[in-house]
């Protein structure tokens, strides 16, 4: 073989080789373009456009006027805002503890039972599966102070009873049971199955050992179901700040700002105020505390927190 | 063959382009032109069967040529507004009233109207008021729609059995509302938790009965502040009244206006605050009782009771749309004599000059005549939804709830309204009365 003729075949099999990686890299983008494509479109592209809308001051119908930061200073200063924000903690102070403590004890005790363990789980989960309006008008009516519960409470002797959506006091817990309501039964569901791939001769040698049911639960069970537990307390603080559908069916917000929340917040000055500028603003603050939550739970992830 | 392996990608892109790719097209192949028309399907479904079987299938019979497409929405105005902004849009632009046809206008969304109101005399057919609030720099930008007023419904039957009158002021207003209190009814039956917009009727009513047509046109126009003594009067009578439980026992936050509607149909309440609308809603479907109508009484001494008048809509072309001509066609026609008795009968009330119905509901006609007086002696107020700046209005209606409640005093909320006033002053917002 001449020399020439190597070096062509070696020339050859470089381009080969190079035909190779270039299709390495192209065809994986190819089949995620689509993919890539809709993201742009439906997430980039609204966030970009978000992010200059905030920085505009626009009624939703003449030309948008750029004014800065204006919207934001006016954020800071938006008593309106802070009540809300305070509302969504709130709420995500009483997600992140009632309905999570009451799946995983639900959970647990469902995990327990040998025969009829799906019928359980199915009944749980059932609320989970109605559509939120639907279920936001029936709890709507029932919480009705003419024609709902109350009237059956003030047949049986109460007296004084609550009003469940008219009082500024207990309105938002009112709402908040009955999203809990609906969300605990897709909890149970997510914490049952995390507890059947739990290391069942753990168990076996804890009971070996002497450890009573508690014990059990507390020192092997428990820690086992730490990754779920967390991603559901982090799901649980990111869709707190998302929280909408119940408050805006029940309450639109009321009594009074009672039940307000930054997003139901953002809904009304974008289409009720005129004001999609400045609910801009809103929806990036919503966008950067998730932002945080995210970047925390991040962070103790680096930190050893198993998750 | 290779070019196999890329056929079903290059046929699912072409699906996909052709799937993207706009298919609307207001001509069809029969060469016939279709114009749209969104309408409001909260207005009742008597309204919609109106449009649908009067107005719509009678203009297509006349005008075999052109057929129109309805579109029945929550928002006609809102989804109108997104799709104008991207250059598209129905024919025909249905709108919540004046200040939205002027913010339209003002936007470039509408067409001028001039050339078609020539041509149709359009002039000549609305009454002169309605007429002109839908002008813009002295063009006309938009067809009045209907008027509308603020009443008083009452359960006649249970006024009766107990021997109360129709108040004729604030004082007997309050007193009527105590015996029906300590007997057990409710006074009023009010709801907004589904629509907390409904707090501005008892605001029209509120600062129209207290300050008077005059004056509380002062205040719509920046002369009167809306911090004044006189309005801390209305807010603080209002506030009274709600207090006291007279208006639907504390808990209208609680309830929604189908709610109260089933308060005072069930007769757990005696009377309902709420507007010419409500004729078609208890001509449709009765309540078990004999009612009848009144003016809500003058909330102060000395002053005639008025009736703030509200225009509910308006009319207007589409600036792209490609048919202006037959879209035209078809508004002269939807507010042509024949059409507007028909929506009279139903409680509708078109600003048309000399409009007059045979047989019409007792209800109706008595609600039609009270308004027509009122417009005749100069004694129709003004009604939030037409004539309050929409920063004002929007933040009244929003926070009388947390007056209410205890959540701010009035002070503070009135002090807040003259700064949401002053806003909508500087930006050109407020009504141009003529």
């Amino acid at each position: 073989m001449s020399a020439d003729l190597v070096v062509m075949k070696e020339s050859i099999n470089v381009r080969r080789k190079n035909r190779k990686n270039w299709k390495k890299v192209i065809v994986p983008w190819l089949f995620l373009s689509p993919a890539l494509f809709l993201i742009i479109l439906v997430v980039a592209g609204p966030t970009i456009g978000t992010l200059v809308l905030s920085l505009t001051d626009w009624d939703g119908i003449q030309q948008p006027k750029f004014i800065g930061l204006e919207n934001y200073q006016s954020l800071l200063s938006d008593p309106n805002f802070f009540a809300a924000l305070g509302n969504n903690f709130k709420w995500m102070a009483l997600f992140c503890t009632v309905p999570i403590i009451f799946a995983l004890i639900i959970a647990y005790m469902v995990s327990k039972v040998k025969h009829g363990q799906m019928f359980y789980r199915s009944t749980f989960f059932l609320p989970q599966i109605v559509s939120t309006v639907v279920s936001a008008k029936v709890w709507a009516w029932i919480y009705n102070p003419f024609f709902g519960i109350n009237t059956l409470l003030t047949k049986w002797g109460f007296h004084n009873v609550p009003m469940w959506l008219g009082d500024p006091a207990i309105a938002l817990f009112s709402v908040a049971l009955v999203d809990g309501w609906r969300y605990w039964g897709f909890l149970m569901v997510l914490i049952l199955t995390a507890l059947h791939q739990t290391d069942k001769s753990l168990e076996e040698a804890a009971i070996v050992e002497g450890a009573n049911k508690m014990q059990i639960f507390w020192y092997v069970i428990l820690p086992q179901l730490r990754p779920t537990l967390m991603l559901i307390l982090m799901l649980t603080m990111i869709w707190s700040f998302a929280a909408f559908d119940y408050v805006f069916v029940m309450t639109n917000g009321g009594p009074g700002n009672a039940t307000e929340l930054i997003s139901t917040y953002m809904y009304k000055e974008a289409l009720q105020n005129q004001a999609p500028g400045y609910a801009s603003s809103i929806a990036l603050a919503m966008a950067v505390l998730s932002g945080i939550i995210i970047a925390i739970f991040g962070i103790m992830k680096k930190k050893g927190w198993e998750m | 063959m290779k070019v196999n392996k890329w056929l079903p990608v290059v046929a699912v892109s072409l699906l996909l382009i052709s799937g993207c790719s706009s298919s609307s097209s207001s001509s069809s192949s029969k060469g016939k032109v279709e114009i749209s028309l969104y309408a409001n399907n909260q207005g009742g479904t008597e309204y919609i069967n109106y449009l649908q079987n009067d107005v719509i299938k009678g203009f297509e019979a006349k005008n075999p040529d052109i057929t129109v497409k309805l579109v029945k929405n929550s928002d006609p105005e809102g989804l109108a507004k997104q799709q104008l902004a991207a250059g598209g849009g129905p024919d025909v632009i249905n709108l919540n009233g004046p200040t939205s046809a002027q913010d339209f206008a003002a936007a470039n969304y509408l067409l001028p109207l001039d050339k078609y109101a020539e041509k149709y005399k359009w002039e000549d057919r609305y009454y002169p008021w309605a007429y002109q609030t839908v002008q813009a720099d002295g063009k006309q930008i938009a067809l009045p729609g209907s008027y509308e007023t603020l009443v008083v419904y009452y359960n006649k039957d249970l006024f009766k059995q107990n021997g109360w009158d129709v108040p004729k002021s604030y004082d007997e207003l309050t007193a009527l509302s105590k015996k029906m209190d300590d007997k057990g009814i409710i006074p009023f039956a009010f709801g907004s938790s589904d629509f907390k917009a409904a707090n501005e009727w008892w605001l029209s009513l509120a600062f129209n009965e207290t300050l008077g047509v005059d004056d509380f046109k002062k205040v719509l126009t920046g002369e009167t502040p809306w911090n004044s003594p006189e309005m801390k009067d209305a807010i603080m009578k209002l506030n009274d009244l709600w207090k006291d439980g007279y208006i639907n026992d504390k808990q209208s936050q609680a309830i929604t206006l189908d709610d109260a509607t089933t308060l005072f149909m069930s007769g757990k309440a005696a009377m309902k605050m709420e507007g010419t609308w409500m004729l078609s809603t208890l001509k449709g479907s009765p309540p078990p009782f004999e009612w009848d109508v009144f003016i809500m009484p003058s909330w102060k001494d000395g002053q005639e009771a008025n009736l703030p008048l509200a225009l509910g809509g308006a009319v207007g072309i589409n600036k792209n749309s490609k048919h202006p001509d037959e879209t035209a066609k078809f508004l002269d026609w939807m507010h042509e004599n024949e059409n507007a008795e028909k929506l009279l009968q139903q409680g509708g009330f078109l600003p048309i000059n000399g409009l007059k119905a045979g047989n019409l509901d007792p209800h109706v006609q008595k609600s039609f005549d009270l308004l027509n007086d009122a417009m005749e002696n100069n004694q129709t107020g003004y009604a939030a939804w037409t004539y309050w700046p929409p920063s004002t209005e929007t933040f009244a209606w929003s926070n009388i709830e947390s007056v209410w409640l205890g959540q701010i005093d009035v002070d503070t909320y009135l002090e807040k309204l003259q700064k949401e006033f002053e806003k909508d002053k500087e930006k050109g917002k407020l009504f141009k009365f003529n």
